[in-house]
């Protein structure tokens, strides 16, 4: 065997979280100059019996790595709920972030083409064409596009927000396209290890192999929207 | 006549080691920086083509304007890389209502 990468991949670092469970970081960077490639879809896989109510590990490192929070303006590109059965009083805490639809409704309602579904299947808003009128804010199902009403200051470089805009979770695109995981896989690895990430359309990736052998579920399964954020033990 | 050479070799020098380390010598780029920008922007933010030295922030780095005391001058400031030409043909700069306009080191 020659020591190249064996798969795409190469599974950079792999933190073992639990007997059987591993969080794997399977985005390798792809070559400077290149686009993203339809040949990937990056998904994650949250077990929310793993995820405990009292851990924001996931919402800190996302405000921390992308710059949100602090100003007047609310826009939580992530955030925890309790969900509550109400039959069975059975509560649950999850996190809650775009959910990049394979069939986003906030792609569908922009005017301008600024709310965009990337090849590999990542949902960002191209702030250049945005004109701020707020469709995809409404459009979206699980209240996670925003709007910013203030002037930001001091933004991280590597993500550009500004008022009169629209934004929201972008699966950290800047880490995924030089092979890191999202902020908030990285501290939920730390801090208990509720999130596999991954790319679902690699048979062979852990995501996809979890996928295949355990019950998981979409939030507002009943839209046919076909999340890349899937949950488990909800 | 020595000493003006020299002081014309002083007065090059930074133009020399900015044009070789920009995307295109100064001449040009006073032309077709807007073009680069706009037709890279798109390509990055649309599809994910990052190409190394061809990010804003790039740009932004390299041509930080700094204060008497060694701050990075935002753009507002006429003395600010951007500014300095745009304000003179007023052209507005949209770029740093999203864009941060400094290097993350100097903000620190």
């Amino acid at each position: 065997m020659s020591p190249g990468p064996t798969r795409r991949g190469l599974l950079a670092a792999a933190i073992a979280v639990a007997p059987g469970l591993f969080l794997v970081a399977e985005a390798a960077p792809r070559a400077p100059g290149t686009p993203a490639s339809a040949r990937t879809r990056w998904g994650l896989l949250i077990d929310v019996t793993r995820c405990d109510a009292g851990c924001t590990a996931c919402v800190d490192a996302c405000r921390q790595e992308q710059g949100w929070g602090g100003a007047a303006s609310d826009v939580p590109w992530i955030r925890k709920i309790e969900a509550t059965e109400r039959q069975t009083n059975r509560s649950v805490s999850l996190p809650v972030m775009c959910q990049h639809c394979a069939e986003p409704p906030c792609v569908e309602v922009c005017p301008t083409g600024a709310s965009l579904r990337r090849a590999d299947g990542i949902v960002l808003v191209d702030r250049h064409r945005c004109i701020g009128c707020r469709y995809c804010v409404m459009a979206c199902p699980f209240d996670a596009r925003f709007f910013v009403d203030a002037e930001v200051h001091d933004q991280r470089p590597y993500t550009p927000r500004g008022k009169g805009t629209a934004e929201g979770c972008t699966l950290c695109v800047h880490r995924l396209d030089t092979g890191r995981l999202p902020a908030c896989v990285e501290a939920c690895g730390g801090a208990g290890g509720a999130m596999l990430f991954g790319d679902l359309l690699d048979p062979a990736s852990e995501i996809s192999q979890a996928l295949r052998a355990r019950a998981s579920t979409a939030l507002r399964a009943e839209l046919g929207l076909a999340s890349a954020i899937r949950y488990q033990g909800l | 006549m020595r000493g003006g050479l020299i002081l014309i070799a002083l007065l090059l020098t930074p133009l020399a080691v900015r044009a070789a380390e920009c995307l295109a010598p100064p001449a040009e780029m006073r032309r077709v920086h807007m073009d680069l920008l706009a037709h890279d922007r798109s390509a990055a933010a649309r599809e994910g083509i990052r190409r190394p030295g061809h990010g804003l922030d790039d740009c932004i780095t390299c041509h930080v304007v700094r204060d008497a005391g060694g701050a990075a001058v935002d753009a507002a400031n006429p003395r600010y890389f951007c500014t300095s030409c745009h304000v003179k043909v007023a052209v507005s700069v949209d770029c740093f209502s999203c864009h941060r306009a400094t290097p993350v080191e100097a903000a620190r």
